[in-house]
C-alpha cells in the first residue's frame, strides 16, 4: 500500500459499515436476576423429573383441549389450549443456550422440544380417532383445522415478532404478565393437534402443511428470540463459544430460509387465487350485471385457473364463452369454467 | 331442450386457453395478429387440442387464442349471425357447416390446402366424408358403433359378446331389468345440445336394419321419418334401452345424467350396468388409469348387425372452417390440413383421423390404433346422420324433440311428423 494511499481516510464498504457498527454495539451484561429467569427456563438436577412430569402432562391437555377445540371449530377453545401450552418454555431455552453457546442446555432442551412434539401430535391423532368420524366431515374441514393447513408469509413475519417479543420478555419479570400473548400469537399446540387430526383422517397433504407451521413457528421463534436475546446482552461465556456464535445464529437463519421457501410458494398461489378471485368478480360483473353469485369457487393449479360458479339471474344467460374469455383476459392464463345457471323465478299462489 | 331448461337449472362448461406468446427460435412471424379459434374440446381435449396449437406456434411464431365450449353449436351459431365471428372454427356437424356456407360467412380454403387434403385421405375416404371440401379441412375422426363392457364381468356371469341383433337382444332380455346391474349405461344430458347420444343410437338401428341406402337419404333429409324403417328404428331403440328401466338409474337417469358420466355405472365395484354404447371419445371419461383390451378393466365390441357376416359403422368427427381471410388464418388452416396438425394430439392419445399418410401403428396405443383400423378396413361406413342434416333440424330441433319423447311430453308420431315437416318430406 503507497503512502499515498495510506493517508487518505478509510473508506468502508457499507458491509463493513454495519459490522463496524455492530462491534461497536457492546450492550451491558444482563443483570443477575435477567440470568436467572432465563436459566430458570430449563431444569437441572432433581428438577428434571418433577419438570418432565408436569411438561408432558400439561402438553397433553393442551393437545387435547387444541384437538377438541379444532374438532368443534371453537377459536375460544383453541385459544384456551394455547396459554395451558408449556411448549414455549424450552423453546426460548434453545434460543437462549445459542447465545451462550451452552450445548448441554441446547441439547436438554431440543429433546424437551421434541418429546412434545411427539406428545400433541400422538394426542390429536388419538382425540381424532376417538371423536372425528361422528363430528366433521372431511370434504368440509372446520375452518380452525382449514386455516392451519396453508400457511403462509404472514404466518412467518407472526411468528418472528412474537419470538422477538418472546425474547425480549423472558429476562425481564417485570413484563412475563405478557408471555401468554406471545403464546397465542404463535400457537404451537394447536398446528401439532392439527398435525395428528389430519394424519387420522388421512389427509397427508393437510398433514404436512401443519407441520410446516409448527416447524415454521419454531424455528422463527428461536432465530427472533435468540437475537433479542443478544441485544439484551446474553453472551457465550468463554471465547471458543463466542467464535461459534454466529455459526450458530447462521443455522438458525438457515432453517428460517429452509421454511421460508414452501411459505412463499403456499403465498404466491394466495395471491394468484386472490388474483383469479378478483378476475372472475369483474367478468361476471361485466358479463351481465344482474347475475348474481351464489356460490364461487376458483382455484389455480399449475398455472391454470379451475372455477366454478354457481349464479342465479333471470331468463337465458349470455353464451358462457364469453365470460370464459374475459376471466382469461383478466386473470392472463388459461381457464377451465363450469357454470351452473339457476333461473330466477318468483311464483306467487294464494288458496283461499 | 326446452324442456330441460323449464327445470330451472342447467350446466354449461367452457374452457379458454390464453395460448402463450409463442417463441418460434428462428422463425420469422408471418402476421403479429392473433388466430382466435373457436370449438368443441373442453378439459382434457383442450389440453390435448393446445398442444397441436403450440407446435404451430413453435412452427410459425403466430400466436393462437382456443376458446371451448360445450355449448359449441349454439355459441357458434349466435357469433356467426352476430358479429362475433371467430377466425377459425372446429364444428363438428357437416350440417353446420353447410347452413354456414349458405349464410356465406365462411372463407374457401386456399387451393393448396384443398389439394393438401385430397392427397392425404384418398379418394374412398373422400367419397364417405361429408364435409363441404371447398371450405372444410376434416380434422378428428371417431367411431359412434362402439359397445363398451367390462371382459370380467360377462365372463363371471356366463354372457358372451353378441354377434348379432338378435343375439344383443336376448342377451338384453338375460340381464333383466330392475336388478343391480342394468343392461344399458345411457344418458342424454349435453346442456343445450341434451338428446345427441339417443340419435347415434337411432342411426346406428337404421344402418342395421334398413341398409345403407336408406340411411344415406335419411342422413341427406330426403327420406321420411314417418316411414316403417325410422319408425321402426326409434321404437326399438326404446324397447332396447329405455323400457323397463333397461338405463342404470331409469328414465330419471337418463334425462339427468350428463353424457360424460354415463359411464360410470360401468366402472363401480358393483357394476350399475353391464354395457355402454358409446363413441370411441369416451373413452376420454374413463375413470384415471382405466385399461382397455380383452384382458384388461375394459374392452367394447361393434354393435352388431342382423347377421353376424355383416358389419357397418356410423362415424363422426370435426373440421376445420376458416371464416377469416388473412395469411395467419389461412396459415393454420394449411397446418390443420397436414399430418402435423394431428400429431400431438395423436402422441397424447385420443385422436384418431383417416388420413391414409398416418400408419395405425403411429397412434398412440392399440385402442386408438384398433379404432383407426376399423375406419380403415370397414367397408360399411357412414357419417352421423344427425350431423349431416342442416343444423336446425340436426343440431336442434332433433335433439330438442327426442329429449320430448323421451321423457314423455311428446309422442313418437308427433316428433316423426314434426321432423318431416321441418325437412320438407311429404309422407
Amino acid at each position: 500500500m503507497s503512502d499515498s494511499v495510506a493517508d487518505e481516510p478509510v473508506r468502508l464498504t457499507s458491509l463493513g459499515t454495519i459490522a463496524g457498527w455492530l462491534g461497536r454495539f457492546e450492550p451491558a451484561d444482563p443483570d443477575a436476576d435477567a440470568v436467572q429467569a432465563v436459566e430458570e427456563l430449563l431444569p437441572t438436577g432433581s428438577d428434571t423429573w418433577p419438570y418432565l412430569r408436569r411438561f408432558t402432562a400439561l402438553t397433553a391437555l393442551s393437545a387435547s383441549i387444541a384437538a377438541f377445540g379444532l374438532l368443534a371449530d371453537s377459536g375460544a377453545v383453541v385459544i384456551g389450549a394455547m396459554l395451558v401450552a408449556p411448549l414455549m418454555t424450552p423453546i426460548i431455552g434453545v434460543s437462549a443456550a445459542t447465545v451462550t453457546a451452552d450445548n448441554r442446555r441446547l441439547l436438554r432442551a431440543v429433546l424437551i422440544i421434541a418429546l412434545g412434539t411427539v406428545v400433541a401430535i400422538v394426542v390429536g391423532w388419538f382425540v381424532s380417532f376417538v371423536a372425528a368420524g361422528r363430528v366433521i366431515d372431511v370434504r368440509s374441514l372446520p375452518t380452525e383445522i382449514r386455516s392451519r393447513t396453508f400457511p403462509g408469509l404472514l404466518d412467518l413475519g407472526i411468528a418472528i415478532t412474537a419470538g422477538a417479543a418472546a425474547g425480549y420478555i423472558q429476562p425481564r419479570r417485570s413484563a412475563i404478565s405478557a408471555l401468554p400473548g406471545v403464546g397465542i400469537a404463535v400457537a404451537l399446540v394447536p398446528p401439532l393437534a392439527t398435525v395428528g387430526i389430519t394424519l387420522e383422517l388421512g389427509l397427508g397433504a393437510d398433514s404436512r402443511n401443519a407441520l410446516l407451521l409448527y416447524l415454521t413457528n419454531l424455528a422463527a421463534i428461536v432465530f427472533a428470540a435468540a437475537l433479542v436475546l443478544l441485544a439484551s446482552g446474553f453472551r457465550p461465556h468463554d471465547n471458543e463459544g463466542r467464535r461459534s456464535l454466529w455459526v450458530r445464529l447462521a443455522i438458525t437463519l438457515v432453517a428460517v430460509m429452509l421454511v421460508a421457501i414452501p411459505l412463499t410458494l403456499h403465498t404466491r398461489s394466495v395471491i394468484l387465487d386472490l388474483r383469479l378471485r378478483t378476475a372472475v368478480t369483474a367478468a361476471v360483473e361485466n358479463w351481465d350485471p344482474d347475475i348474481e353469485i351464489l356460490d364461487q369457487e376458483a382455484d389455480v393449479a399449475d398455472g391454470r385457473a379451475e372455477v366454478e360458479l354457481l349464479v342465479v339471474g333471470r331468463g337465458d344467460p349470455r353464451p358462457v364463452y364469453q365470460l370464459a374469455e374475459d376471466i382469461g383476459a383478466r386473470f392472463g392464463g388459461p381457464v377451465n369454467l363450469r357454470v351452473r345457471y339457476q333461473s330466477n323465478e318468483l311464483f306467487v299462489v294464494s288458496t283461499r | 331442450m326446452r324442456g330441460v331448461r323449464r327445470g330451472g337449472r342447467f350446466l354449461l362448461v367452457a374452457l379458454v386457453g390464453i395460448a402463450a406468446t409463442a417463441c418460434a427460435g428462428d422463425a420469422e412471424p408471418v402476421d403479429e395478429s392473433t388466430v382466435t379459434v373457436f370449438g368443441p374440446y373442453v378439459g382434457a381435449d383442450a389440453d390435448r387440442f393446445a398442444d397441436v396449437i403450440a407446435d404451430f406456434e413453435r412452427s410459425t411464431g403466430i400466436d393462437v387464442a382456443y376458446t371451448g365450449s360445450v355449448d359449441f353449436v349454439s355459441d357458434l351459431r349466435q357469433r356467426a349471425v352476430g358479429n362475433q365471428r371467430p377466425d377459425v372454427a372446429m364444428v363438428p356437424q357437416p350440417g353446420v357447416v353447410d347452413s354456414l356456407v349458405e349464410n356465406e360467412v365462411l372463407q374457401p380454403l386456399e387451393i393448396d390446402t384443398v389439394r393438401a387434403v385430397g392427397e392425404a385421405f384418398g379418394n374412398t375416404a373422400l367419397e364417405t366424408t361429408s364435409w363441404n371440401l371447398r371450405f372444410a379441412v376434416p380434422y378428428r375422426s371417431n367411431v359412434k358403433s362402439l359397445v363398451w363392457y367390462r371382459p370380467g364381468v360377462f365372463s363371471d356371469n356366463g354372457w358372451e359378446v353378441p354377434q348379432t341383433l338378435d343375439e344383443l337382444n336376448s342377451l338384453v332380455d338375460d340381464m333383466g331389468a330392475g336388478g343391480t346391474m342394468a343392461p344399458w349405461c345411457f344418458s342424454v344430458f349435453a346442456g343445450s345440445s341434451t338428446g345427441w347420444p339417443a340419435t347415434d343410437w337411432i342411426e346406428d338401428l337404421v344402418l342395421r336394419r334398413a341398409g345403407v341406402d336408406v340411411y344415406e337419404q335419411w342422413a341427406q333429409g330426403e327420406f321420411s321419418w314417418q316411414s316403417p324403417e325410422i319408425h321402426d328404428a326409434f321404437q326399438e331403440f326404446h324397447e332396447l334401452v329405455v323400457d323397463d328401466e333397461r338405463s342404470a338409474g331409469g328414465l330419471r337417469a337418463v334425462l339427468q345424467t350428463e353424457v360424460s358420466s354415463a359411464g360410470d355405472p360401468l366402472f363401480a365395484d358393483m357394476p350399475g350396468c353391464a354395457m355402454y354404447r358409446q363413441a370411441s371419445f369416451a373413452e376420454d371419461w374413463f375413470p384415471d388409469g382405466t385399461t382397455i383390451g380383452p384382458d384388461a378393466d375394459v374392452d367394447y365390441f361393434v354393435l352388431p348387425s342382423e347377421a353376424a357376416d355383416e358389419s357397418g359403422i356410423v362415424t363422426a368427427g370435426d373440421a376445420a372452417v376458416a371464416f377469416a381471410d388473412r395469411p395467419n388464418v389461412n396459415r393454420f388452416m394449411a397446418f390443420m390440413a397436414s399430418a402435423d396438425g394431428g400429431r400431438a394430439w395423436a402422441d397424447d392419445g385420443g385422436f384418431i383421423s383417416r388420413r391414409t399418410d398416418v400408419d395405425v401403428d403411429d397412434y398412440y396405443n392399440d385402442v386408438d390404433g384398433g379404432v383407426a383400423a376399423l375406419l380403415q378396413t370397414e367397408t360399411t361406413t357412414r357419417f352421423d346422420a344427425s350431423d349431416m342434416l342442416p343444423a336446425d333440424v340436426g343440431s336442434g330441433l332433433l335433439w330438442s324433440q327426442i329429449t320430448d319423447w323421451l321423457n314423455g311430453s311428446l309422442t313418437l308420431d308427433d316428433l316423426l311428423a314434426s321432423l318431416d315437416e321441418a325437412l320438407g318430406i311429404d309422407d
